[in-house]
């Protein structure tokens, strides 16, 4: 079923968007993307730089996973503030199931995790553009949330639809009630022809690939000789695990006080990564390495969670200075394949 | 508390093993349980943690060992220490041998080097209870005689008529050893089931013996379900979350470390 049907939907017209942002700040501290060059990044909204903030055009450049799993942090020192991610993307949203698959279930809850994503509302955005690395639409998503966020925004010509899925959601409506219209039939039209028009684009981009089954295809892989020549221009700088939204990773280590933990992000690209005292090392090259990534990503996580790790976000794309391109990656081993 | 908050535990005694192995007895600051085979984090405070499984039997609650080879940064500072100091325990973590499987079976235990240390976890289990299986046989292989860890208690294991106690030295200079000389899997050869139907074997030691113990178990006819392996990599977090133990598409921490092969059969980096 089509769940957006049972949602209220809302239409905010441009003018009103800033006091709209401002009734959120009501109750929460807000980040959201601030363009900056040709890249959005997240910064912390107040009614200094509230004309700043774009909702829709692309993703930010930055993931939205240190919101919940900040690159260094203590364990178990929390400050409860509570939080609004405004203008997050399908493509992040989606990233953060693997997050929240690795850190609310299985053994145990992590903490640190539990009490973030629980402060934490998310009004997310349809994309009203797209990067070139952008190829979500490969990986079976399309480039507007329909579920996982508080609040979704479709932003339209003269303003914003928005679409409210949870209590919290609900509550910054009732705040905003002037504001807001509630007629949105006109607008459902803009949204959906909007909306078909970036899958549209995304596909446009992407032209150039045609592997599908990227499970199947990786499971396939283990053998092939590109991994080899795919990593020979990895410089193992981690660039790419750090811009990923569905790593996890990290490493826990002692805190200045006895029994105290701190925790940092971790990359599988660096050669330490798997390595045991002694030496011994699953993964001693870098293409296996490498590989090591993908079958994580595209198969392991698959296994375990049922979702893909990767949404195609393209940020890993942006990042390598190899111009490791995973699109590329995959498209030869679809070929060696055939 | 959270799932990484260790709690205190002293170093009530060091043995010293062998040159380069110790066994550590700890006491924990509160009772502290395991099923064998599962394992525990050890924190060095202000330095870090390494993953150990307990080799006392889970029976004592009171106080835990482990056995220890220095190998890396963490273990040698734990060989450093003298006794009396306050070390981290977390755990117990994982999944351990399943005993109640064993029940009425055979069981065929082959330990190689330190990698003894879970297995004398799982055979004073075994031993606590003999009665409940058909039969225990041991096979333990050592670099020399003087690298067999737990010298002091084979005298009275030898005694248990239900426990069939092989041993081998790679390598031993003339007159010193009289018993098997040769790589552990040749006492395979030696070891006699009555039934291989109703016989499980579990290994534990260095990649290498357990690749080869693998090939030549799987050899004499026995099933991969049957076959229990330790897989010990560079666990961290315990619970399945910071991701290093990964092993294809298991967390050994939490799926692990004890495997059958049949479940891991597959995986191409198995044995590094």
């Amino acid at each position: 079923m089509d769940k957006s049907r049972t949602r209220h939907h809302y239409y905010l017209p441009q003018n009103n968007l800033a006091a709209f942002i401002l009734n959120v700040l009501r109750e929460y501290s807000i980040y959201g993307p601030v363009l900056q060059g040709e890249d959005y990044h997240w910064e912390k909204i107040t009614v200094r730089n509230i004309n700043n903030l774009t909702i829709g055009k692309y993703r930010t450049l930055e993931p939205v996973k240190q919101f919940f799993f900040p690159p260094r942090e203590k364990i178990g020192h929390i400050r409860q503030i509570k939080t609004a991610i405004i203008g997050l993307k399908n493509c992040d949203l989606h990233l953060l199931k693997t997050a929240d698959s690795i850190f609310l279930k299985g053994v145990g809850e992590d903490e640190n995790y539990r009490q973030r994503r629980a402060n934490t509302i998310i009004i997310s955005a349809d994309c009203s553009g797209i990067r070139p690395s952008c190829f979500c639409t490969k990986m079976n998503l399309w480039p507007y949330p329909e579920d996982g966020f508080d609040i979704n925004i479709s932003p339209t010509s003269a303003g914003y639809l928005l679409e409210v899925a949870s209590a919290a959601g609900q509550k910054i409506i009732e705040y905003c009630g002037s504001l807001l219209q509630a007629d949105v039939s006109p607008f459902l039209v803009e949204q959906k022809n909007n909306r078909q028009k970036i899958i549209a684009a995304v596909e446009k981009n992407n032209s150039e690939f045609n592997w599908s089954d990227v499970s199947g295809l990786i499971a396939r892989s283990y053998d092939s000789p590109h991994w080899k020549e795919i990593a020979e221009t990895c410089v193992e700088c981690d660039g790419c695990r750090w811009a990923c939204g569905s790593c996890y990773c990290f490493l826990l280590g002692e805190g200045q006080k006895s029994f105290s933990k701190v925790r940092s992000w971790d990359s599988c690209q660096s050669i330490g990564y798997g390595r045991v005292a002694g030496g011994a090392n699953p993964r001693k090259y870098r293409w296996e390495r490498l590989r090591n990534y993908y079958l994580c990503k595209l198969l392991y996580r698959f296994q375990n969670f049922g979702l893909l790790a990767c949404s195609g976000c393209g940020r890993c794309i942006e990042t390598c200075p190899g111009k490791i391109d995973i699109r590329q990656t995959l498209q030869k081993i679809f070929k060696e394949q055939k | 508390m959270t799932i990484y908050t260790p709690i205190p535990a002293v170093v009530e005694k060091i043995i010293e093993e062998t040159p380069n192995i110790k066994t550590f007895v700890l006491r924990p600051s509160m009772t502290f349980r395991f099923a064998t085979g599962q394992f525990i984090e050890l924190t060095y405070p202000r330095l870090g943690e390494a993953p150990f499984t307990p080799s006392s039997s889970p029976f004592e609650t009171e106080t835990i060992e482990v056995t220890i080879m220095r190998a890396g940064l963490i273990t040698s500072k734990l060989h450093q220490l003298r006794g009396g100091e306050t070390l981290g325990i977390r755990g117990p973590f994982g999944r351990g041998y399943p005993i109640e499987q064993f029940a009425g079976k055979e069981v065929v235990i082959v330990g190689g080097g330190v990698g003894m240390a879970p297995l004398r976890s799982l055979l004073l289990t075994l031993i606590s209870d003999i009665k409940k299986y058909k039969k225990v046989h041991l096979a333990y292989g050592a670099k020399t005689p003087l690298d067999i860890v737990y010298k002091y208690q084979f005298p009275e294991w030898k005694k248990i008529p239900q426990l069939n106690i092989q041993r081998s030295v790679d390598t031993c200079p003339a007159g010193q050893w009289d018993e098997t000389i040769g790589l552990v899997t040749c006492l395979l050869d030696q070891i006699k089931v009555n039934d291989i139907n109703n016989t499980v074997v579990v290994v534990c030691g260095p990649p290498i013996m357990m690749k080869f113990c693998v090939k030549k178990i799987l050899g004499l006819g026995f099933s991969p379900n049957q076959l229990y392996l330790s897989m010990e990599a560079n666990m961290s977090c315990g619970v399945g979350k910071c991701g290093h133990c990964q092993l294809g598409p298991y967390f050994i921490c939490k799926d692990g470390p004890v495997f059958t092969y049949e479940q891991i059969k597959d995986i191409p980096e198995l044995f590094v």
